[in-house]
């Protein structure tokens, strides 16, 4: 990636009625990269994007494109393309009038020919390939299907940047794991620089080249799949990204402590005294009471796609973590356990 | 197969065992299902149909030439040119007002809409008399503004444009409360979706909107039609009744009748009857062809 900055997102702020929906919002996205905005709901992930296309309009900040400063441009001056989560196709249009729009709603000067109108409209069938649907109308059409022709009648004007909101929400999950991979070959075919908003972490993950991650109307971070899941800069971002377990320790000489024994998580010089551990559930071991950090009692245990997830309750804190864990032998409720941290991340408490 | 289906359970179900019950639930017994359909087909016989026939007899009691002559005397064209003409201004008007509020009212948030929507019902609570006068208290000879204008010679009461004013008046509603529902809810994705495409405010309006509307219109565009036509209350205030000039159809009827001129009075009347008839059926298509598109949710007339 490392290309140029297509969309220049700066100070933006927006406030709804009293509440603030976006703080002095920041962020460049380069050209042709796949970017997943990823946030709880009230994030103002959809504000940012809205605002983006031009259905929003910020109180305070500048959205730049290319370079030219498009704050005030009109939604239709703009050249998004832009796909809504229930798909707005109209529904009174054939799939192929509707993926025509954009085209025909074109001044007559710059319309093409209605031949030429026909070509493109049947090259984006095939890239959708959905080739033998030109006739039918949107109510014909299953939820994923009226999605990809969604997409192809964004795609149809040619647009700078297209701007997916929530794409796969109103789908089921076989279908959207389908869609996802699809979106992504789509992408790497076409090289169109998108920016998507999900609040599904794995689905950020899977399919974006960098990921933002929205909290309260801020960017938390914003980096590869990878740098956000290695290197999280907050907690938030942490808990967002899956789920944690959170365990008082203490950081001493780059060394975390928890209940006096150490731990193979390094913490950041300057990091010194009462600290918060946060343990991913796969980054803790079953283990003897001599070594272990944590002890409990098994509440309840399931497998899930070969792996099994129990459900511990910590002694004296009433509090219960979930360690996962090769599905191997099923732990019995009620047995006592003894806990090892493998691994984690430490941020101030 | 074949052996299969000899084995089928069928025919050979033991007789003792109840029948399954096929009936609904909250269903009722066959006596008071009786009776229930009775009293309602009684009572639109007695209210709806009676009547109705008594109009077409009586307007025939004296055969079709006498028919006919109801007709032909010039007094009677005039009062159907009237209203005609108040009707065709009443609802475009009404067509174009109604769209614009259930566009404001459906896609826009502003200060002062609740009150707007209040506002559209008001001729639904309103007597229509009531409504007549209020034209009369504002435009009459000894009205707010009347004097000012006949001063300058323009006639509103006991003139045509009393009329229409009376009759946009009382149909005002019809078009914006069957559309604000309808609007509501296909909320404002599509038009969104056709803005970012690059359509101008109006070309996504004709293009998406209105075909979305389209049903709802023409059904609401029907009953206001009807309405327009039939008004008498609010007509008969700011009409001044004067024969062959601010007659329109529902009044040149009352004027017939008073003068014992029954046939004539009838004629006319089946006019009108026959008028309600023709709108009930257009109205039943539609319901039955377009339910979905012409009201938001469920049916709600």
């Amino acid at each position: 990636m490392g290309g140029s900055t297509a969309i220049r997102v700066e100070a933006l702020s927006k406030t709804f009625d009293t509440a603030a929906v976006l703080h002095d919002f920041s962020l460049d996205v380069r050209a042709g990269e796949l970017l997943a905005l990823l946030g709880p709901s009230g994030s103002g992930k959809t504000t940012l994007l809205r605002i983006i296309a031009g259905l929003d309009f910020p109180d305070r900040g500048r959205i730049i494109f290319g370079g030219d400063d498009a704050t005030q441009l009109p939604v239709q001056q703009r050249a998004v393309g832009f796909v809504f989560q229930h798909y707005a196709l109209f529904k009174h249009m054939s799939v192929a009038e509707n993926i025509a729009y954009g085209l025909n709603a074109r001044r007559r000067s710059e319309r093409p020919a209605k031949a030429e109108i026909k070509a493109r409209v049947g090259d984006l069938l095939d890239l959708i390939k959905l080739s033998g649907f030109a006739d039918r109308y949107p109510s014909q059409l299953s939820g994923g299907q009226r999605q990809r022709i969604a997409l192809a009648r964004a795609l149809a004007v040619e647009p700078r940047v297209l701007l997916l909101d929530e794409p796969f929400g109103a789908l089921d999950a076989q279908v959207r794991k389908d869609l996802r991979r699809w979106l992504r070959e789509i992408h790497d075919r076409t090289g169109q620089t998108t920016i998507f908003v999900t609040h599904d972490q794995d689905e950020a993950l899977e399919l974006s080249d960098r990921v933002a991650v929205l909290d309260k109307g801020r960017l938390e971070q914003v980096g590869t799949p990878d740098e956000v899941q290695e290197n999280p800069v907050s907690a938030t971002v942490l808990k967002f990204l899956g789920d944690t377990i959170e365990v008082e320790a203490l950081a001493r000489d780059g060394q975390v402590f928890v209940q006096g024994r150490a731990t193979p998580v390094v913490a950041r010089p300057g990091l010194v005294g009462p600290v918060k551990l946060y343990a991913r559930p796969w980054q803790l071991q079953f283990a003897e009471a001599h070594e272990a950090h944590l002890h409990g009692t098994v509440r309840s245990s399931y497998r899930t796609q070969g792996r099994q997830r129990i459900e511990v309750d910590r002694e004296g804190e009433g509090k219960t973590v979930v360690v996962e864990a090769s599905d191997t032998a099923r732990l019995a409720a009620g047995l006592p356990v003894g806990l090892r941290i493998l691994g984690g991340y430490v941020f101030a408490d | 197969m074949s052996s299969l289906a000899v084995r089928a359970p069928g025919p050979s179900r033991p007789t003792s065992q109840p029948a399954p019950r096929t009936a609904s639930v909250v269903t009722e017994g066959g006596f008071v299902r009786w009776l229930l359909i009775a009293v309602a087909i009684g009572f639109l016989a007695l209210f709806l149909v009676l009547p109705l026939v008594t109009v077409f007899v009586q307007a025939f009691a004296k055969g079709w030439a006498a028919y006919l002559a109801a007709f032909t005397e010039a007094d009677a064209h005039s009062a159907i040119r009237l209203t005609l003409i108040a009707a065709a201004i009443a609802v475009p008007f009404n067509l174009v007002f109604g769209v614009a509020a259930a566009w404001a009212i459906a896609k826009f948030e502003f200060k002062g809409k609740n009150l707007l929507v209040t506002l559209i019902d008001l001729p639904f609570s309103v007597s229509p008399v009531v409504s007549g006068l209020i034209y009369v208290l504002v435009f009459g000879a000894q009205g707010l503004i009347g004097p000012w204008l006949i001063e300058r010679d323009v006639q509103i009461i006991f003139a045509i444009p009393g009329i229409v004013l009376a009759t946009i008046f009382v149909t005002f509603p019809f078009v914006a409360r069957q559309l604000i529902p309808l609007m509501q809810e296909q909320g404002t994705a599509e038009e969104e979706a056709a803005l970012t495409l690059g359509a101008s405010g109006w070309h996504a309006f004709r293009t998406v909107t209105l075909p979305n509307i389209r049903w709802g219109l023409l059904y609401s565009v029907l009953l206001c039609n009807a309405r327009a036509m039939g008004e008498f209350g609010a007509v008969s205030v700011v009409s001044g009744h004067i024969r062959g000039l601010t007659n329109t159809l529902p009044l040149h009827v009352e004027i017939l009748y008073n003068e014992y001129n029954f046939v004539a009075a009838f004629a006319v009347a089946s006019l009108l009857a026959g008028l309600a008839l023709v709108t009930l059926v257009i109205k039943s298509v539609l319901e039955w062809r377009y339910s979905a598109d012409i009201a938001a949710g469920a049916r709600r007339h």
